[in-house]
């Protein structure tokens, strides 16, 4: 893995920066809630105690009692609901089973009380007239003041509120008028009457004759079935009434609310006896919504209060005397609710001191401050500084790989570059004093030092041909002497094995020198302008015989035979003779050596490729490149000849003069080695055709 | 009256195995350790012949100093370089000077001696009128074998022994191909293949300091070289 991406990965630690201010922002959160919800149960307490002095409903009704709403506007006596649903009260709903409900609506408007039942009845049951009962057939009957109306709701139309006097006969009580409106699947009965008529008693009931047999819906008791019956007697009003906003309290809570904060008196039975107006909760965006809630356990969802009662955990718990405070998720945001009791001040009779519980609603201001373009700014500037930081990682990371990079690539093509003089002139460095640079530097050093080692080498050889030369021609020159002498047989054995040794001796040393003798005639080289094809030819015939083996020219182009190109052709023959050598030595016996020139007029210069093939053994893995290093050999056959290892390198030498490459590989079968050269042939007379 | 061969050479036994081999042939040989010495001998009379080391001791080219030396008193005198150093550079250098051949010092005696005989009977030869038989004419080419000399359009080329002996296997057959080990027998060298491009370019380039448009002797690739009777 290249070290930019190993810095990249590792750079993604960056990434508990962010995570790291999300837990810090999710305690700080709690902290701030928890302060808020706190607070707002404070001053909860503080308007509780209030209110204790305050004059407070009582709370005589118990939960079968109804509410009534203030109406904004009288509706018509019709049987529609319409004006209902545009005030938007909830319904109370009482439920039998599928085929008998009923919603009940109730409403007060100046000093009048407005009914709307609804009742699911898909099998309406008519009155049919005659007989003791008051009703045969489905009613409605309504306990107000003290006596029992029945209003048949058989047919769509008004509708007479009928009761019994105290003898028993049926009366009509025009104070309420009610009008029945069918619908399928059901009917409304919409009733109006005198709120003073409810005041003390009230109580209502569906009757639906089911079967032959009635049941029963709405706040009344068991007593409603007999009110439509036969005369019944005299029966006890009812103990429930009509429960309805205290709007005196009303207007105190009012005063005591402040935007986003919404207040609401309780009574004992849990009905809702004052609301202040409910303010709009400022919305919350859902980013903010999102961040609020983290680090937050999930929360219930906040009920409203509905049919003007306000049932809820808080309120049970209140009513017990303990305050009670919750965090509760809504629509439009998190919500604070904190309930607690109402104490009547001065009251001695102590079952009568709780009057109630008082509930505080307040949306979430934990971060209030704290607008929603200014969280939007402390994310974006976390999110740029991540992103800053994780650019300027990655850059550092791409430079110091880079300076890697070129420090492997100068090195590598110091070594293999022949004069490397002039690039370790121009070693990478950097004005930065760092490891890097040390390691640029001692990489140099290194190199130099390598150079020097293989430039003594080299001059060492000569040098010592040289030192070696005197004694050798001492010796030489002392065997001539000695044959000149007259020896008996064995002497001249002796005389000619010296004789022997010197001459080999000889050869080693013109060997040890042929590298830097031919560098001295790469520089005097002329360059000609000759046919290489021609030429090949003619060398190739000339090897064969000097090594008594085919030796082939195959020439891939048949155009290549016309060409005339500018090489200096000594020292291409040359080369050839160190590149057939070299086949020869290592060819299998009796196989042909392949010489192969390809034109290659598709680059840019003109160029050709020339290939010495041989069968033989392979070039050991991982040193193609080697074998052309001066003093480097593969040979490991002890011949009689002497190999320096210089060769390939002189090859090189005469390839890179022509600016050309040599390289070596072994055939596709496996079979031998190829060694390539390939030579640019420079363009003004290149490969002129000739006519 | 015996020829007189003066070895200037800082090796003893080299001196002393040369001089041997040279006295055993009649000439009187003198050796001289280093160049101050020669010098004041060369004062009072110069030898027939001079071999000369180019490193004298620590006088790294008092050779080529002594070469420049004698070659200004005398002009004829034949003066072959014998040396352990085979760098162009060297041979170019001492060939500058004057001197008649430069030798590496592994040469064998046989060769050495037949260098020596070649350029007394040079040195005989240009004492007496030139003879006919001794001339071989190729086209533009004159050849005179007994003084060692070679002329191109009647120009004279200076050659070193080597050179010449070159030459003149070249140009006794014309189209023939002389490899370089035929060339270095004519040469009486026993010498690399690289050595003979060099003695071959070096002769190219002498004929071209006359005539530029000089090809005659033409690079069988691979063979060895010929001598062209016709441009």
């Amino acid at each position: 893995m290249k070290l930019r991406w190993q810095l990249t990965l590792v750079s993604l630690v960056i990434l508990l920066l962010p995570w790291m201010l999300l837990e810090y922002f999710k305690v700080f959160n709690s902290l701030l809630q928890e302060n808020q919800i706190r607070a707002l149960q404070d001053t909860t307490k503080a308007i509780a105690t209030s209110l204790g002095h305050q004059p407070l409903p009582d709370s005589h009704h118990d939960q079968h009692s109804l509410f009534a709403h203030y109406l904004p506007a009288a509706p018509l006596v019709d049987g529609y609901t319409d004006e209902w649903r545009s005030f938007q009260i909830a319904p109370r709903q009482f439920t039998l089973n599928d085929e008998f409900k009923l919603n009940l609506w109730a409403g007060l408007y100046q000093q009048k009380l407005w009914i709307l039942l609804e009742v699911a009845d898909p099998q309406p049951e008519p009155h049919h007239p005659g007989g003791a009962r008051l009703a045969t057939g489905d009613h409605v009957v309504v306990a107000a003041g003290h006596r029992y109306y029945v209003l048949h709701t058989g047919t769509s139309g008004p509708t007479l509120a009928l009761y019994r006097n105290f003898t028993g006969d049926i009366e009509h009580d025009y104070r309420l008028q009610a009008a029945v409106q069918h619908y399928p699947g059901g009917y409304r009965l919409e009733l109006q009457l005198p709120a003073a008529l409810a005041s003390e008693h009230f109580a209502i009931a569906a009757i639906d004759y089911h079967q032959g047999s009635p049941r029963q819906l709405g706040t009344l008791n068991s007593l409603a079935l007999l009110a439509g019956g036969a005369d019944p007697g005299i029966l006890p009003p009812p103990n429930t009434g009509l429960v309805s906003t205290d709007l005196a309290l009303q207007q105190y809570l009012n005063s005591l609310a402040r935007p986003g904060l919404t207040l609401t008196l309780v009574d004992a039975h849990q009905w809702q006896r004052a609301r202040s107006t409910h303010p709009r909760l400022p919305l919350q965006s859902p980013l903010r919504r999102w961040l609020t809630s983290l680090g937050q356990p999930p929360l219930p969802l906040f009920a409203p209060p509905s049919g003007g009662r306000y049932l809820s955990a808080g309120v049970e718990t209140a009513l017990t005397g303990s305050s009670h405070r919750q965090w509760f998720k809504h629509p439009e945001g998190t919500l604070a609710v904190a309930s607690v009791p109402v104490y009547r001040a001065g009251s001695t009779v102590i079952e009568d001191r709780l009057a109630g519980v008082l509930v505080a609603e307040q949306p979430l201001a934990a971060w209030g401050p704290l607008h929603n373009r200014g969280l939007n700014r402390l994310l974006i500037i976390t999110a740029v500084a991540a992103a800053f930081l994780l650019l300027t990682l990655i850059g550092y990371a791409s430079w110091l790989s880079w300076r890697i990079g070129r420090l492997s690539r100068a090195a590598r093509r110091a070594r293999l570059d022949p004069k490397p003089e002039a690039l370790l002139a121009h070693w990478p460095h950097s004005r930065i004093d760092d490891e890097l640079s040390e390691l640029s530097t001692s990489y140099r050093d290194l190199l130099q030092q390598l150079r020097g080692y293989t430039d003594y080498l080299k001059s060492l050889a000569g040098k010592l041909s040289h030192e070696l030369r005197t004694p050798l021609a001492v010796v030489r020159s002392s065997l001539d002497n000695l044959g000149n002498c007259t020896l008996n047989e064995e002497a001249h054995t002796y005389t000619r094995r010296a004789r022997e040794g010197s001459a080999r001796l000889s050869d080693i040393l013109s060997a040890m020198t042929e590298a830097s003798r031919v560098e001295t005639s790469i520089q005097q080289a002329e360059k000609e302008n000759i046919h290489l094809a021609a030429l090949l030819q003619d060398i190739a015939n000339a090897y064969s015989e000097t090594y008594r083996r085919p030796v082939r020219l195959l020439t891939v182009d048949p155009q290549a035979r016309h060409w005339h190109t500018q090489v200096a052709p000594e020292l291409i023959v040359q080369m050839l003779d160190k590149l057939v050598d070299n086949a020869h030595d290592f060819a299998t016996a009796d196989t042909p050596i392949e010489l192969i020139l390809t034109y290659l007029p598709h680059t840019n210069m003109p160029a050709c490729r020339l290939e010495v093939s041989n069968t033989g053994p392979l070039l050991p893995p991982g040193r193609e490149d080697q074998i052309f290093d001066s003093l480097t050999t593969q040979r490991e056959d002890k011949g009689q000849r002497i190999h320096m290892g210089l060769g390939l390198f002189i090859v090189n030498l005469i390839a890179q003069y022509h600016g050309g490459t040599a390289t070596a590989r072994n055939r596709e079968d496996s079979s031998g080695v190829v060694i390539e050269i390939h030579l640019p042939l420079p363009p003004p007379a290149v490969f002129a055709p000739r006519r | 009256m015996a020829r007189k061969i003066a070895i200037v050479e800082d090796e003893q036994a080299i001196a002393d195995n040369y001089r041997d081999a040279l006295q055993k042939l009649g000439y009187q040989v003198n050796h001289y350790l280093d160049r101050p010495t020669a010098l004041q001998a060369f004062a009072t009379s110069l030898p027939d012949l001079a071999i000369i080391d180019v490193r004298l001791g620590d006088d790294v080219e008092g050779g080529f100093e002594l070469c420049r030396e004698l070659r200004s008193r005398s002009p004829e005198l034949p003066i072959v370089f014998l040396t352990a150093r085979d760098d162009e550079f060297d041979v170019i250098s001492g060939l500058r000077l004057g001197a008649d051949d430069y030798l590496t010092k592994d040469i064998g005696q046989a060769h050495m001696l037949a260098r020596i005989n070649a350029l007394f009977r040079r040195v005989e030869a240009l004492r007496q009128p030139a003879r006919e038989e001794d001339v071989l004419t190729r086209g533009p080419l004159t050849i005179n074998l007994s003084r060692m000399s070679a002329h191109w359009q009647q120009a004279a080329i200076d050659l070193t022994v080597t050179e010449f002996w070159i030459l003149y296997a070249l140009a006794r057959h014309p189209g023939h191909v002389k490899n370089r080990q035929q060339l270095m027998d004519a040469a009486n060298v026993v010498l690399d293949d690289n050595t003979i491009t060099s003695h071959i370019k070096r002769i190219r380039r002498k004929f071209h300091a006359i005539d530029p448009h000089f090809d005659r002797i033409q690079t069988a690739y691979g063979m060895g070289y010929r001598w062209l009777d016709q441009a």
